[in-house]
Order: structure tokens, then sequence, then C-alpha cells
């Protein structure tokens, strides 16, 4: 004990500079964290006090028809979200790594890795643009290619609002997913890559037979940040569509936002993030525990 | 080895003792003492056509009040809402002074703002004359708050309908007289290829846009008859003998329940006793109507923003859209920067009224009013005494002009006819502004109720269904009326009102 004061006391400078950042994190994230779990209980509305209301919040949340709508968008949502981040990425580093011209690996790579720069708002309002219907490019393009029949209200429309909503981001190529999966396929060392060659498998089956289960653990992680994600984000349809038109882009997440910052109900709106909460703690610990890799590299 | 301490640590002490010492002698803190902190005053605004004229403003007030700083904070529409909610309902010490009050309804009965009745008696420094005779009449009438003036509106917004000239003169069209009338012409737009009316239907415009204005001055019309039973009959803590003693509905004269009281109480007690009901026949009819209207609004429009639908129509796609006043100067603005081939005339023509109805519908009134109607949020009784004083300064006749000067400077929209008197606007603008002025206003419109926003909100999810087709009349007014039975005890909660329209209710403490 007494040898740890004295480490303590010794580095006492680094604690010193490290303090900051740790009393931030307190004062910004952790205690309004934990105040929202202890709100859940109770009934608060802007401008007046917390009343403990024990479940109340929790039995409302069961019979609001307008969140149980929301959670079919939220599933569609992380699905689409899921496999965007999963798949496309990943086929995009499997083209890149397999490149023979380590300079054009190196270019497209940039290629592909500048837009990160573009804050992600300025990407959700041009996808607003570019789905606008009277104005917007992609009703333009189907005009100007003889397609009109197709042009839309992309995201005003029922039918077509949550299709629009997931296309955002086409071709879905995220940077940092990228850069994951290329992390993971370029450490698969060069010797499993050759005894496949050797054993025959090339192309899509060495895909699926040698990288695949190598770079799980990589899968699995950007499985629990889309999930993470998707989950709490809503500021990208309340750009687009606000969760309409009706409820066709309404999600949990969504729901919350109006609760606390339009109708003031702030208790109900802390009660929907604790579910929140323990929905992606949850699914994450699922994931890492399924997900666990069986293939070790050593 | 221990470094040895530097010196300047020593000396820094030193001062520091010396200077915590010299804090005992009196004469010589009187002098060091810095000059009396400045009382600081935030203006909030969304309204960015007149910033600068603001900004001028607050430069001049100050100049002519050292001790005082002004600050103009133009924020954007999107969320002004809930930073002024998270500021002031929070009592924030950055919450803003003066704001665009028509944001946030219910907040004087929420006893967040202050009382301004006992200071329009008092005279305007600036104009020499009690503060009261520099402001309009009607629209403080129009803006109490429980028999109180909690509001100061500064300027006038209405709608109208702008249509493309150059396009009716084509297809030999005439600016409509009455609402089917419009519904031909239309037709007949529709039937040349073109758009009959550029509506934006995304979610904000059913509650502060468009589509929210059609579906008011439509229930305005429809519960005309609905204002006896809800205005404040005698023994009502707000009953004026002069206003309410003498009406009698007559909706032949759109406008003669103008200065008529509604008691907010009766009318929350006729919505949660269904002697108001949202699947009335009267609904019914109104919904429908606006059903037909919709037909000929540009196909997806609960996808379009009122950007994208103002375009519609500055392109020459659509050849009417409904909006609101500060429309001419934008729209003149744009239509200068446009090439010359692309240009074209355009005209104005109000809300028509309808002539065919099972019910006898009055013709359809005005839904604007004031477009800047700033409030003082309660702080303290110092700084309310300041704020005020600013704002006496702000709707001077000089700073009435000078907001209209410096947004023309700017090239920059004027909302609508100024309500200080002594302000003359450019001539152009003010003859455009002609269509917009004498409308009336609406007494009694419901999308939602009150303008709460968790009814404004739900009635607007089922309202775009019923639009869009997605449900039946009956789906969507059933909804509703169940949206309107959970929304009163909320807003009477919100307000705090104990729903006895013999008593005043106090705002909230």
């Amino acid at each position: 004990m007494k040898g740890s004061i004295q480490l303590l006391w010794r580095h006492r400078a680094s604690y010193l500079f490290l303090l900051p950042t740790f009393l931030f994190l307190a004062v910004f994230n952790y205690i309004p964290a934990f105040s929202g779990l202890t709100h859940a209980f109770t009934e608060w509305e802007t401008g007046g006090q917390a009343h403990w209301i024990g479940l109340g919040n929790f039995q409302k949340m069961a019979g609001d028809e307008f969140l149980r709508l929301g959670l079919i968008n939220q599933v569609v949502l992380l699905v689409a979200n899921l496999i965007k981040t999963l798949v496309f990425p990943l086929i995009a580093a499997e083209m890149l790594f397999h490149l023979r011209s380590k300079r054009l690996q190196y270019a497209l790579r940039t290629g592909l890795l500048i837009p990160m720069v573009v804050p992600g708002m300025v990407g959700v309002l041009l996808w607003g643009f570019i789905y606008d219907p009277n104005i917007g490019l992609l009703n333009n393009l189907l005009t100007g290619i003889g397609l009109k029949s197709l042009t839309r209200a992309w995201l005003g429309d029922w039918h077509t609002a949550l299709p629009a909503v997931i296309g955002v981001g086409f071709p879905w190529i995220s940077g940092l997913a990228l850069l994951i999966y290329l992390a993971g396929l370029i450490a698969i060392p060069q010797d499993v890559l050759d005894s496949s060659a050797v054993d025959g498998a090339s192309g899509l089956r060495r895909i699926w037979s040698v990288d695949l289960p190598l770079i799980r653990g990589q899968m699995r992680l950007l499985a629990a940040l889309t999930i993470i994600g998707t989950l709490q984000d809503f500021g990208s349809l309340l750009v687009l569509t606000g969760g309409g038109p009706g409820l066709a882009t309404h999600v949990p997440a969504l729901h919350m936002y109006y609760q606390a910052f339009r109708f003031g109900h702030y208790g109900y709106a802390s009660a929907i993030g604790f579910v929140l909460f323990l929905t992606i703690l949850a699914f994450t610990l699922t994931n890492m525990r399924l997900g666990r890799s069986t293939v070790e590299l050593g | 080895m221990k470094p040895p301490r530097p010196p300047s640590i020593l000396l820094l002490s030193l001062i520091l003792c010396l200077a915590l010492l010299s804090g005992g002698d009196r004469d010589l803190r009187a002098q060091t003492q810095p000059p009396a902190a400045k009382a600081h005053i935030v203006i909030s605004t969304v309204s960015a056509n007149y910033r600068e004229g603001l900004v001028k403003l607050a430069r001049e007030y100050e100049q002519q009040h050292p001790d005082v700083s002004v600050m103009v904070q133009v924020q954007p529409v999107n969320g002004y809402e809930t930073v002024l909610r998270t500021q002031i309902e929070s009592h924030s010490s950055g919450a803003p002074d003066i704001y665009n009050i028509n944001f946030t309804n219910g907040y004087y009965e929420r006893g967040l703002l202050v009382n301004l009745t006992p200071f329009l008696r008092e005279r305007n420094p600036y104009t020499n004359r009690p503060w009261r005779d520099n402001l309009d009449a009607q629209f403080l009438e129009k803006y109490k708050s429980g028999g109180d003036v909690a509001t100061i509106p500064i300027d006038f917004i209405e709608i109208a309908f702008f249509y493309n000239k150059r396009l009716f003169d084509r297809l030999g069209l005439q600016p409509p007289r009455t609402w089917e009338e419009m519904l031909t012409t239309a037709q007949k737009v529709k039937q040349a290829g073109y758009i009959p009316f550029a509506v934006p239907g995304d979610t904000d415009s059913y509650w502060s846009g468009t589509v929210g204005w059609i579906f008011r001055f439509f229930t305005d019309a429809y519960l005309r008859d609905a204002v006896p039973q809800v205005m404040a009959q005698p023994g009502d803590w707000d009953y004026d003998p002069r206003k309410n003693g003498a009406f009698h509905l007559n909706v032949a004269d759109p406008y003669n329940d103008s200065t008529v009281a509604v008691n907010s109480e009766r009318l929350l007690t006729a919505v949660r006793d269904h002697k108001i009901r949202m699947d009335s026949p009267r609904f019914r009819e109104a919904y429908r109507k606006i059903s037909e209207f919709a037909r000929y609004w540009q196909p997806g429009f609960n996808g379009t923003s009122a950007n994208s639908a103002y375009q519609l129509f500055l392109t020459q796609k659509a050849a009417m859209m409904i909006n609101a006043s500060p429309t001419i100067a934008t729209l003149t603005r744009d239509m200068d920067d446009l090439y010359a081939q692309d240009r074209f005339d355009w005209g104005l023509f109000p809300v028509p009224p309808m002539t065919q109805s099972a019910f006898h519908i009055p013709p359809f009134r005005g839904v604007g009013g004031a477009g800047v109607v700033f409030g003082v949020v309660k702080k303290n009784e110092a700084q309310t005494r300041r704020v005020v004083d600013l704002l006496m300064y702000l709707t001077s006749p000089h700073a009435a002009q000078t907001l209209v000067e410096e947004a023309t400077r700017a090239r920059q929209p004027i909302n609508g006819p100024l309500l200080i008197p002594g302000a003359q606007l450019p001539e152009a603008i003010a003859r455009r502004f002609s269509a917009f002025e004498h409308r009336g206003f609406e007494k009694l419109s419901f999308r939602g109720l009150s303008d709460e926003q968790e009814s404004v909100w739900k009635w607007t999810v089922w309202a775009q269904r019923y639009l869009d087709g997605r449900i039946s009349l009956d789906d969507c007014l059933t909804h509703y009326q169940q949206v309107m039975d959970e929304a009163v005890p909320r807003v009477a909660r919100e307000m705090n009102y104990d729903l006895n329209p013999r008593t005043k209710d106090p705002p909230k403490p």
C-alpha cells in the first residue's frame, strides 16, 4: 500500500495531466448516464421536480404504439446496417488486398479513405438533396435516362422512405470498416496463404475458408460498433425525415429525443434510454459470445 | 538531488501576499477596483433578415447606455425551440433575455416570462409617449396570455397564394375568386402538364409550415359556430362585457368575432367533454376538402421541404404556391438573379372563400400574425427593468425604420408590414403586401391541441397518413380524437389550469 502511494506520488505530474480527462469524462459522460438511469424511474417534466414512479415509465413504454412501430423500423435498419457494414467494405478490402500493383492499391485505398474527413452529417444532408423529389439528383438521373416512371418522392413515400434511408451512403464502403478489414487481411501470415494455394484454394474458396475465419475478430468488432451506432443514432433520421412520413422512419432513439427535447418528458425519455442501453449491452455481449473466434494465429 | 526551487515561485507568492494585504485598504481598493461590470442583455431571434438592423440598434443602445452590453444571437429555425426549452426551462444563466416568443407556447402561464402589462402605461423614453401608444392594440389583444400582455409584436406575417402570371396568361386563366374556382383552375393547370400547387409536406410543414396553415384556416372556418360556447361567459374571470357581451355569431361577417375573448379553459373542457369532436361532420367535411385540395399538390409532397417546393414555383414547374409575406422579398430577389429568359411575372391572391359546403362556412381568415414577437424572460427585477427599456427602444419608430432599411440594404426579406407606426416600407414591397392585409385572424384552429408539441406530432403522423391515402378519413379522425383526449390533461397541467373558467389560474410558481 505504502509502495503504491509512493509510486503514485513519484508520477504525480502524469496523473495530474490525466486528471482533467477523467474529470470531463465524469462530468459529461458518466454523471449524465447514471442520472438517466435513476431518472428512468421518475416522472420528470421540464421545469418540474422528478417524482419517483417506480416502473410507471416502463409500463407506459409497453403500451406506446408509436414506440412499437418504431421498433419494427429499428429491426429493419439494424439488419440492413449490419449487412452494409459487414459485407460491402469486406468486398472492397478483399479486392484491394489482392491487387498486384502496390502503388495502385495505395492510391485506391487513399481514395476510399479520403471521404472519412467529411463530417457524417454533411453526407446525410447531401443524400437529402440526392433524394429530393423535385430537384434531386436521383430523380433527374432517372428522368434523363428515360426511366421517369421510376421517379419517386423517395423520402416522402411510405414505401420508399425506409429503403431510401438504408440507401444513404451507397456503395456503403465505410472508411473505418475498410481499414479494419485491411488490417485483418494484412495480418494473415503469408505461409497460411501459400498453404491454401498449394491446397488449391483460390478466389471465393480461399476467402470463405481462410480469410473469413481469420478476420472473425474484426467482423465481431464491426458488428458490435454497428449495433451500438444503429441503436443510438437518430441524428440522420431527424435531419432526413424527422421520422416521417407518418412513422415510416421512426425509431426508438428518435422517440427518446422527441420525448425529451420536444415534449419535455425527461423521465420517460430516460426510461427509453435505459432500455436502449440494456438492449445494446445484451446485443454486444451476445455478439462477443457467439462470434468468438475458434481460429487463433499463434 | 532535488532541483532548486525557481525563484519565480517565491516572487509570485510574495506578490500574491502583498496583493491580498492591500485588499484591507479601503481607499486603495476603491482606486484599483475596475469599473462596475456591465449588465448583459441577450436578444435571441430566428429572424436572420433583421440581423443587421438588430446589431446596429444594439450598438446604438450601448452608446446611449455605456453600462449595458447587448448581444444579438441569430439562431437557425431548426432546433430553435429545443435551444429555448433547454435554456429557459432550466433557468440557465445563458438563457436569452428577449426572444421570439412564438416558439414557446404557454411559457407565460408557466411563470417563465415577464408580465409586460404594467409597463405598457409607462412612458417610453424613446418616444416620450406611453409605451402602448406605439404598439399595435389589435395584436397586443390577440397575443394576450390569460388577460396579460407578455408579447410585443414587431411585424406582421400573413399567407396568400402566389401565382405565375405568365403561365396563367398562356393558359387563359384568371386568379380565382372562390375555392371551387381555384380547384377548377388547378385542374386546367394539371391538364396542361404543370403542377398546380407546390406544397411542402415534411414534418415541419405540418407544424409550422404550409400544411399546418391549411388545416388551421380550414378548421377556423368550420368551427366558427363553436365560438359562442368557448368564449368567456358572464362570471368568467376574463369576461369583458364590451367584447363578449354584445357578440352574436354572424358567419356572413367573417370578422365579427375578432375581438371576442376565448376562455382557454372553456375550450379545453369543450374538447374534453366532446362538445368539440374531431370526428364531427364539420371536421369530416373540412378534412375531406383538404384531401381533395391535396390531389393538386405535387406528387410526393410529404417528402418535399419548404425550399424544394419553392424551387418548383421558381423554376415554373408549379403554377401556384401558398406562402407567407416574407417570400415577396425573397421571390423578388431570386427573380432578379435568374437569367432574363427564366424570369416571369407573378401575382398574389388571398385564400378564396368556399361557396359549396353542407354547412354555412364563412370566408377563410388569416392564419398569420406577428412575425417577430418578442417576450422577456423572467430573471430578476433589475434585469427586467433593463430589458424592458431595451424593448421600448426596439419598438420606437427609429428602430423600426432601421430594421427596414438595414434589411433592404442587405437584400434580406422584410417579414411583412411593420406594426410600429412611423416605419416606411419600400414602395414596391408595400404594394405587394396589400394582398396580405386585413384578413383577420383565426380564432379556433386545430392541428394538435393548443400547439402542445406531443399532440401536434401525433396529429401529424395521422394527418400525413390520411393525405397519403394510407388510412381512411374515419381512421384518421378517430385517432385524432384519441390524441386530443390524451392531450387535454397534459395541456391543463402544463398551463396550470384548474379547468374552472370562473377562476384565473396563476402562472406556475
